[in-house]
């Protein structure tokens, strides 16, 4: 008996130990050799405290420094000033952040070097494969992923279990659990929240279901699509739990928002991986009376499907006026993958990270700490990391891509307080970003 | 009421005292109700700043919240990023104040060069400076970013004060004040006594202008205070930022994380109180400045 209880223990140790040593194992690449002679590289980032990330790399690349600057979060500061700079031909930076989003536009500026001829060729295998095909155009690489934000559902806990519903695990199952709140409750429960005022909240949900907004062609030119049947399947959803009253139209991040899910008025909201921090961020001292906040995989269209859409993160691109282009290159992609920097990136800023290797790191789950501490300990990041997987790759963006959303602003408006149904508003959001993207000048059919 | 004569010098203009007496109540409701609309964004910063992150979200934003967080809200924005808000503080005054004096000084010989000499081609010269007014700041960015960058300004003090240290507008005020307020029979008179022309324009003129300096020193030091968009485009390092573009870059720096805001928010406070205390101690140069265009021209 007390050998078998001694070899069981062991046996759980041994397990034990091999699990932590599983969860630490990190991926690491093998990098390109460096450049050598004394170097310095610009880096403009509004990641926080990317210095201390930075200098993390030149401890292990001494002949390489790296001279952070941040001049502010994408269109409030690094853009204007990175378009400025590539249209004078002078004063850009070495590396800059960009998002996603934007990473055709500065492509079609021709201020972005392509990474292949810097980079091992096996350097996409490192990376969460959706955010790798985000950063290509044909076989040119444009950045390197730094975050993501892959999306889910965070919900009361208490409020499901008050009312004795299940977290639902499909769109049809969220719609059944909407009705059954708005009854039980006589309507002061919703199950969430529409964010029309929110282009890329939407774009999540539609990417999600497959929808494809635009599409770079073989010629040069680019396809746009904004009302396929996937977008207006999404779109005429929500517009019915919205006509039945199960969903508000709060605005994202506002104190109405914030009001009514500490207050109890939302059971669940579409977020992305960082909208965690913003939840432990906006309700840590006033989460709501026996709030319990959790983390669910998104609702499907096809029951048992792993589908999900993204809303942000972030690159690292390197700009044709670089006289560094190897070291930046490398430092890029160094930032972006080793293990150092993508601890450091989430400890001191919370990035969600784009490495594969990353999604796996102890740190990212600490319950003492946000935002698995403001979860009870939950392991979101777990979540999030299933999510990731489930983004389609073939997802793309367009030059013109982050100028549509003031369109989309107003059809919702429209459709939201029934001046138009919500297909109707998609083709209008359709044909009028269309005609814009054709005056701009676009190559666009 | 008699006329006053139109050739009086605007700087000493007082405003006439209304010969009837006003105690409309509409009047006073419709005062009282546009002092709120206008106070209002005010007070609702006056009591964010006492809040944190979670009481600006979930409590009612025009009242108080217990337990109060303005002393913790005031230390950060001193210690935040090594207490670099100050920094920028300092960087702010530097700039607007050298940009406005630098300006004032600029405006004044220039706007006294037009008035007092006839030179040729005076009227066309003035005009197309006068034209510069209508040009928007923005269209002059990337060509004032390729001059800086040229001439190895960028990422010095100079990119931010040389662009701003020209002020068309204030060159024709300083000209409205010399045609006003410094009358050609003293310059003639100083000549036969043997004054030299810039001991005329300096010891004689300046005095009799000094609402006009006051003037464009304000209007300049207040423009170049909230200036963002250069700032940006020249400045290449965080210690040397302006207030309006260290705000913007905390304001705007949210990742995984959330800035504080309501401390971002008591920064904003901080940063326009120079501008009140100018406001409040010169408001009536200010309010000249504005009128001079349209009674003189």
């Amino acid at each position: 008996m007390k050998l078998k209880q001694g070899m069981m223990l062991l046996i759980a140790g041994g397990a034990v130990a091999g699990a932590i040593a599983l969860a630490q194992a990190f991926n690491e690449p093998k990098y390109q050799a460096a450049p050598k002679g004394e170097i310095t590289l610009e880096y403009w980032s509004w990641v926080p405290k990317m210095e201390e990330q930075a200098a993390l790399f030149t401890k292990q690349y001494p002949n390489i420094k790296v001279k952070v600057v941040n001049v502010g979060a994408g269109q409030s500061g690094t853009y204007p000033k990175l378009q400025t700079a590539i249209k004078a031909g002078t004063g850009a930076p070495d590396v800059a952040q960009v998002e996603f989003g934007y990473i055709p536009f500065f492509a079609s500026t021709g201020g972005l070097a392509d990474l292949t001829k810097y980079l091992p060729s096996d350097a996409k295998n490192y990376f969460v494969p959706w955010t790798w095909s985000q950063v290509s155009q044909g076989k040119a690489v444009y950045g390197i992923p730094q975050d993501q934000g892959p999306f889910a559902m965070i919900y009361r806990k208490d409020i499901f279990d008050k009312y004795k519903i299940a977290v639902p695990t499909t769109w049809n199952e969220y719609e059944a659990a909407g009705k059954k709140l708005f009854e039980a409750s006589g309507g002061k429960v919703k199950i969430g929240n529409f964010f029309s005022t929110f282009a890329p909240w939407f774009t999540a949900l539609a990417w999600a279901n497959g929808a494809q907004f635009w599409k770079l062609n073989t010629d040069g030119s680019y396809t746009q699509t904004l009302n396929s049947a996937a977008a207006k399947q999404v779109a005429n959803y929500w517009g019915r739990l919205l006509e039945k009253k199960y969903v508000s139209t709060l605005g994202a991040f506002s104190a109405d928002f914030w009001n009514a899910v500490s207050k109890g008025e939302v059971a669940t909201s579409m977020e992305a991986a960082w909208g965690t921090g913003s939840f432990a961020g906006s309700l840590e001292k006033n989460p709501g009376v026996g709030a319990e906040y959790r983390v669910a995989p998104l609702p499907q269209w096809k029951k048992g499907g792993t589908a999900s859409g993204n809303w942000g993160g972030s690159t690292a691109v390197v700009t044709t006026q670089s006289k560094n282009p190897e070291a930046a290159a490398l430092f890029a992609y160094w930032l972006m993958s080793s293990k150092a920097s993508v601890v450091q990136g989430w400890k001191g800023a919370g990035v969600f990270p784009a490495a594969s290797a990353g999604l796996d790191l102890p740190e990212l789950s600490d319950k003492t700490s946000n935002p698995s501490k403001f979860f009870d300990g939950q392991n979101v990041a777990a979540v999030y990391k299933e999510a990731g997987k489930g983004v389609n790759t073939r997802f793309q963006w367009s030059p013109w891509a982050p100028t549509v959303d003031a369109s989309f602003q107003k059809q919702m408006d429209l459709a939201v307080n029934g001046k138009q149904s919500f297909a109707d508003a998609l083709d209008n959001w359709q044909a009028e970003t269309l005609t814009k993207a054709k005056a701009d000048g676009y190559n666009v059919k | 009421m008699t006329q006053e004569p139109m050739t009086l010098p605007v700087a000493v203009t007082r405003p006439v005292k209304p010969a009837v007496k006003r105690n409309s109540p509409w009047l006073a409701v419709v005062m009282v109700l546009a002092l709120m609309y206008f106070l209002l964004p005010l007070y609702w910063v006056l009591v964010s700043i006492t809040k944190d992150n979670s009481q600006l979200n979930t409590t009612f934003g025009l009242w108080f919240a217990q337990p109060w967080h303005l002393w913790e809200n005031i230390v950060q924005l001193g210690t935040q990023d090594g207490g670099i808000f100050y920094r920028w503080m300092l960087n702010s005054f530097f700039y607007s104040f050298s940009s406005g004096a630098l300006a004032t000084m600029s405006a004044a010989m220039a706007g006294y060069a037009f008035s007092k000499f006839n030179f040729a081609g005076r009227g066309w010269i003035f005009s197309v400076i006068l034209g510069t007014i209508m040009v928007p700041s923005t269209a002059l960015t990337l060509p004032i970013f390729l001059l800086i960058n040229n001439i190895g300004l960028a990422n010095t003090p100079w990119a931010v004060i040389l662009p701003q240290m020209v002020n068309p507008f204030g060159l024709y005020l300083m000209r409205v004040f010399w045609d006003n307020g410094f009358p050609t029979e003293l310059i003639e008179a100083a000549k036969i006594d043997g004054a030299s022309d810039w001991r005329i324009f300096w010891s004689m003129g300046l005095p009799l202008v000094r609402g006009g300096l006051i003037t464009v020193f304000l209007f300049t030091f207040v423009a170049a205070w909230n200036n963002f968009f250069l700032p940006l485009v020249v400045l290449n390092n965080n210690e040397q930022f302006p207030l309006t573009l260290g705000l913007s870059v905390w304001n705007n720096t949210n990742t995984g994380r959330t800035p504080q805001y309501t401390m971002i928010i008591l920064g904003a406070l901080v940063s326009i109180l120079p501008l009140l205390t100018a406001f409040f101690t010169l408001g009536r140069y200010w309010q000249g400045g504005l009128t001079t265009g349209a009674t003189k021209g």
